[in-house]
């Protein structure tokens, strides 16, 4: 227990890296996935390839081998492409990698929600003689948001999960902050618990959430 | 920046061969996580109370804390009890290949355990009624009516799971495993050489991950029954 109270403060500062992780995550991966989204749902094969092979290599993938291809590869590529040497933080590396996986899952919730809106609808609004844009802002975004809601959760609670694997590239968040308390005070059970539990107070309410909405959808069926 | 294609060549049959170990990984995972899966999932249905409410504890607990926290603590934690070291297991779960399907199967148990759950809530209630009026006992209706249509259902999902499983396995490389992710690392480390290598593996991943799906496709159109429509289709419409 003393071990706990020892490194508390920096159990405490991984769990804030870990938060900042996660929310430094979503605004990228929210852009990728409207990006994959509108592609996939444009009219052109070829951008619909390109968004469909993106999401095909981002989610058939390891995540982890993902985090390390970003961290030996960004670096470099950008210098290259620059002309100037470029560094990164390891925290910023995790960002983009997990930003670009979870972009992945997110286009394709964003497209199913899309595609789950009766065709009749975009007939119907177009029949009143709504202008596309009008059609998208008022008829199929506010449906799409609804329908889109329980599955972005769910991408939310895998981007939490995923964090984790950024300490294997050094990001100093709650599982790496762990493992080094762990190595120290010879006691990995007593930290990783810990860790464990700290992962729980944040995913619990969503599950939870998560298990209210399908209750309600059965309901409604 | 060019791309070696004779270090691709080169470092191919070592990745190969890590990728055995991967298969590996994947199989004894996947036999784990679907025995201790079906098992919970049927308890999540047909349990008693307490059993029920146990079952849904492991599934919150095992979704709701990242795997590798899960492998961290079989793998490093258990060695922390005493009771444990002393137990006539420990020269088996200090292997990291045990700990790594213990983890990995344990984990995939409590999504399938869902995925289960999911599928028989959507069987309609009509189902349970019209086998108990004929007599049958519950555990019966589950084994001959319920469950055959609840596999077809859950097929699709547990594609995904078995997708995810094998994403998963990469993890094993944390615990100094040289899967294919392992072995990648190792590889680069030794050549700087992250394109090539890292792009080979991802590749390799792929064709696992596609074949497992196209496995699961096609065992999805073998088992559709021809009056349920064609499978992820819509219900053939009466005209």
């Amino acid at each position: 227990m003393n071990n706990l109270i020892d490194y508390g403060p920096q159990v405490l500062q991984g769990l804030l890296t870990t938060a900042a992780l996660a929310l430094a995550s979503v605004p990228g991966a929210f852009a990728i996935g409207l990006c994959v989204a509108l592609l996939q749902l444009s009219g052109s094969d070829m951008l619909r390839r390109i968004a469909k092979a993106y999401v095909g290599i981002f989610r058939g993938v390891p995540e982890l081998l993902i985090l390390f291809f970003f961290y030996y590869g960004v670096p470099g590529t950008l210098s290259y492409l620059l002309g100037s040497q470029v560094e990164f933080s390891n925290f910023w590396i995790a960002v983009l990698a997990l930003g670009a996986i979870a972009g992945a899952y997110t286009g394709e919730v964003l497209r199913a929600a899309v595609q789950a809106i009766p065709v009749g609808q975009w007939e119907a609004a177009a029949a009143l003689g709504l202008r596309p844009a009008l059609i998208w802002l008022k008829i199929i975004v506010p449906q799409a948001i609804r329908l889109a809601t329980p599955p972005l959760g769910n991408v939310l609670l895998v981007l939490i999960k995923d964090t984790a694997l950024a300490s294997a590239i050094g990001a100093e968040e709650l599982m790496r902050k762990s493992s080094i308390a762990s190595g120290s005070t010879r006691s990995p059970f007593l930290f990783f618990g810990t860790a464990a539990l700290i992962y729980l107070a944040v995913t619990i309410p969503i599950l939870l959430w998560q298990e209210r909405v399908e209750a309600r959808q059965a309901a409604a069926t | 920046m060019t791309f070696d294609w004779a270090l691709v060549l080169d470092n191919l049959p070592n990745l190969l061969r890590a990728t055995v170990l991967t298969v590996e990984l994947v199989v004894a995972s996947i036999a784990l996580g679907l025995a201790m899966g079906c098992g919970l999932g049927v308890v999540l249905i047909l349990g008693k109370p307490l059993p029920r409410r146990l079952a849904r504890l492991y599934s919150l607990l095992f979704r709701g804390t990242p795997l590798l926290v899960q492998l961290f603590l079989i793998y490093y934690g258990l060695g922390q009890l005493q009771f444990v070291r002393d137990s006539v297991l420990w020269p088996v779960l200090r292997q990291p290949f045990v700990c790594a399907v213990l983890a990995l199967g344990m984990n995939s148990a409590a999504y399938t355990s869902e995925i289960v759950r999911g599928a028989v809530k959507a069987i309609p209630a009509g189902q349970w009624e019209a086998a108990k009026s004929l007599g049958l006992n519950r555990l019966l209706t589950f084994r001959k009516v319920i469950a055959p249509q609840a596999m077809r259902i859950a097929l699709p999902s547990y594609g995904n799971e078995a997708v995810m499983m094998v994403k998963s396995t990469a993890l094993a490389s944390t615990i100094s495993m040289f899967d294919l992710t392992g072995a990648a690392r190792t590889i680069v480390a030794d050549t700087y050489a992250p394109y090539e290598i890292f792009l080979t593996s991802g590749l390799i991943y792929l064709v696992l991950t596609g074949l497992i799906q196209a496995g699961f496709t096609a065992l999805e159109r073998r088992l559709a029954i021809a009056s349920a429509g064609k499978p992820g289709g819509k219900p053939v419409k009466a005209s």
